[in-house]
């Protein structure tokens, strides 16, 4: 099975990484952990606030790149003998994910909710909810997963 | 973990079933089958339901979660598994139940209604999801046993 895990560097997304390092997997099973840079609306001048980078920003794509070697070196601690790749992408978080999901052809995707709800949710809306839409392959929502190590 | 797997007659169940069947789960796994009584079923009499409702509304979901049950234990013959006929709105009987049993994931099988079908019938699994109290595994594919076994 090929799962896909999208990362976001947030607190759910770790919690979906503990989940994948918990669970079993089969010895076939292959890992791509995903980083969307997401372009930032520039037309509102929030791209010209100190540390605000735009899309095609290498600083962004550097600092994600490292974000996830770090998440891959912690896959592979526990994932021995599987192949964990991983991927920074540039463009809208969804389309981008969807996009993936086709070309590297993903039975699943694992990913963390930030739950939210009310005012928040209709807000910032949910990439879970929106990915369990678009996408065509089996998609596991980690929530309140508190790991048995 | 405590997974909980909600299950109808539809093709979309049978794939989580299957889904199921071919994944590696740890030894001290458990699990727990349950179906919702579908209260709109057309193919009852009104006096059949009135006077042997019980046989009449929990017939289907019983069949279902039975033949599953019976199934997983050749399969995962070490793990507990149990049933339940679950009633009541199917999202909140959905989210109840997993709730009261601590669920620690959710596996549901998603009919993926796309445009009018999806506006007009909504998504059981997208509203499970927003309101569940733990992980939610939403089966797609078609997962078959012998090509998936390494």
């Amino acid at each position: 099975m090929r799962v896909m895990i999208p990362i976001d560097g947030s607190e759910c997304s770790k919690a979906a990484v503990e989940y994948v390092v918990e669970r079993p997997w089969k010895d076939s099973d292959t890992f791509l952990l995903v980083h969307v840079v997401e372009p930032i609306p520039v037309d509102i001048g929030i791209a010209y606030v100190p540390g605000a980078y735009t899309p095609d920003d290498p600083a962004a794509f550097e600092q994600s790149e490292a974000l996830l070697k770090i998440v891959e070196s912690e896959l592979r601690a526990t994932l021995v003998g599987h192949t964990i790749e991983h991927k920074v992408t540039g463009g809208p978080a969804k389309a981008e994910l969807v996009d993936l999901t086709k070309e590297w052809k993903a039975d699943m995707i694992v990913m963390g909710s930030h739950d939210r709800h009310g005012f928040n949710r209709l807000l910032l809306g949910s990439m879970a909810e929106d990915l369990m839409k678009a996408a065509h392959c089996s998609i596991t929502i980690v929530k309140n997963f508190t790991g048995t190590k | 973990m405590k997974v909980m797997i909600s299950l109808d007659s539809s093709q979309s169940s049978q794939r989580a079933v299957e889904f199921l069947f071919c994944r590696p789960w740890l030894a001290e796994d458990e699990f727990l089958i349950v179906s919702v009584v579908d209260a709109d079923r057309g193919d009852m009499s009104l006096g059949s339901a009135m006077t042997k409702p019980n046989q009449t509304f929990n017939a289907e979901p019983n069949r279902i979660i039975q033949a599953a049950q019976v199934e997983m234990r050749k399969i995962l013959p070490e793990h507990a598994i149990s049933t339940k006929t679950l009633s009541g709105p199917i999202k909140q009987a959905i989210v109840d139940c997993a709730k009261n049993w601590s669920a620690d994931l959710l596996i549901l099988g998603s009919q993926g209604r796309q445009g009018l079908n999806r506006l007009m019938l909504g998504s059981v699994a997208e509203e499970v999801l927003r309101d569940a109290p733990c992980s939610v595994q939403i089966v797609r594919r078609k997962y078959s046993r012998q090509e998936d076994k390494v």
